[in-house]
């Protein structure tokens, strides 16, 4: 089981509750406010590719959004762990968009905490 | 949501009903509140804002509100609210907020009778963390409010509504709480994977 995990959310509150649910599973939690900071801590975890179970992002955040930043990690040493996305959008278009970029999944937000941690041990196993 | 001319302010008012929220830099919104809270966030470099109405069912937690179920769906009430303002072209970095509500009016038939309190904490502890600053605020009391933001100004005027007039309102948000208990009980399937 791989026991690190990357959030990239601007919302501080949002990054705060992956945080600590993910935390009383056991898990390390890394943060990131947009994409662009997300890709300097995976830049910062280079060779480390093997403890990084799975990479959370949201789509709507000021400088880099979701799905590009998605595109960008696929082009990372990291193209091969898991993303799941976690949003507020549901539309088939925009989940189109994010499983085109190379997203493993899409969550809904409002969802039950018990249901990030699910996909989360799925991905991360 | 629907839009009715407003004859004092002789022009289309958006109503926003409890649960609905509207950005925009241009239109009126108002909405009726009893024990529920809107959050107004505007932008004023960018002149677009918008509001929302929400009402939580559960006591939160003071600074903590991340770790209930009430608290999370606050959280998504306020995340629609400002993902709305940032597709009309606002900026969260110049984002400010204005709250208001929290009556306590509702009759509060199998719920902790602290939810008007519970929903304004939440409002005040989501912007700290948030870090959106708090403009000015209209809240508590034990009377209703009709609340109208002028998207393009940022502008907020408060109406207070008389206790004859509370009835509705109530019927409404007791509905609305309803609502919102069952959906919170049994979320959607809201995973897909590829």
């Amino acid at each position: 089981m791989k026991r690190t995990v990357l959030i990239v959310d601007d919302s501080a509150t949002l990054r705060a509750s992956v945080q600590y649910t993910l935390s009383e599973q056991g898990y390390e939690v890394l943060q990131a406010e947009n994409g662009e900071q997300g890709l300097e801590v995976l830049h910062g975890l280079a060779g480390r590719e093997d403890q990084l179970g799975i990479i959370i992002t949201d789509v709507n955040m000021p400088g880099m959004d979701g799905i590009s930043f998605i595109r960008k990690v696929k082009e990372t040493s990291f193209k091969f762990t898991p993303i799941l996305v976690m949003t507020t959008e549901s539309q088939e278009s925009k989940k189109g968009e994010g499983k085109e970029a190379g997203a493993s999944g899409w969550l809904v937000k409002p969802f039950k905490p018990d249901q990030l941690v699910g996909v989360v041990a799925k991905f991360a196993s | 949501m629907t839009t009715l001319f407003d004859v004092q302010l002789r022009q289309d008012v958006v109503n926003l009903l409890p649960g609905e929220f509207g950005a925009s830099g241009t239109k009126v919104f108002s909405t009726v509140l009893g024990s529920c809270v809107a959050v107004v966030v505007f932008d004023p470099v960018n002149r677009v804002g918008g509001m929302n109405h929400f009402l939580l069912p559960g006591s939160i937690k003071e600074g903590s509100f991340y770790k209930t179920e009430s608290g999370r769906y606050g959280m998504f009430a306020m995340e629609l609210l400002i993902n709305a303002v940032i597709k009309q072209g606002g900026d969260r970095r110049a984002f400010v907020a204005k709250v208001f509500g929290g009556g306590s009016v509702l009759r509060t038939h199998g719920f902790t009778s602290d939810v008007p309190e519970s929903n304004i904490r939440f409002a005040f502890d989501y912007l700290d963390a948030e870090k959106i600053p708090i403009a000015s605020t209209h809240v508590g009391g034990t009377f209703g409010r009709k609340v109208y933001l002028f998207s393009d100004s940022g502008r907020v005027f408060v109406r207070r509504i008389v206790k004859e007039s509370i009835v509705p309102i109530e019927t409404e948000e007791m509905k609305f709480l309803e609502k919102t208990r069952r959906e919170i009980a049994a979320p959607e399937k809201r995973l897909t994977l590829f």
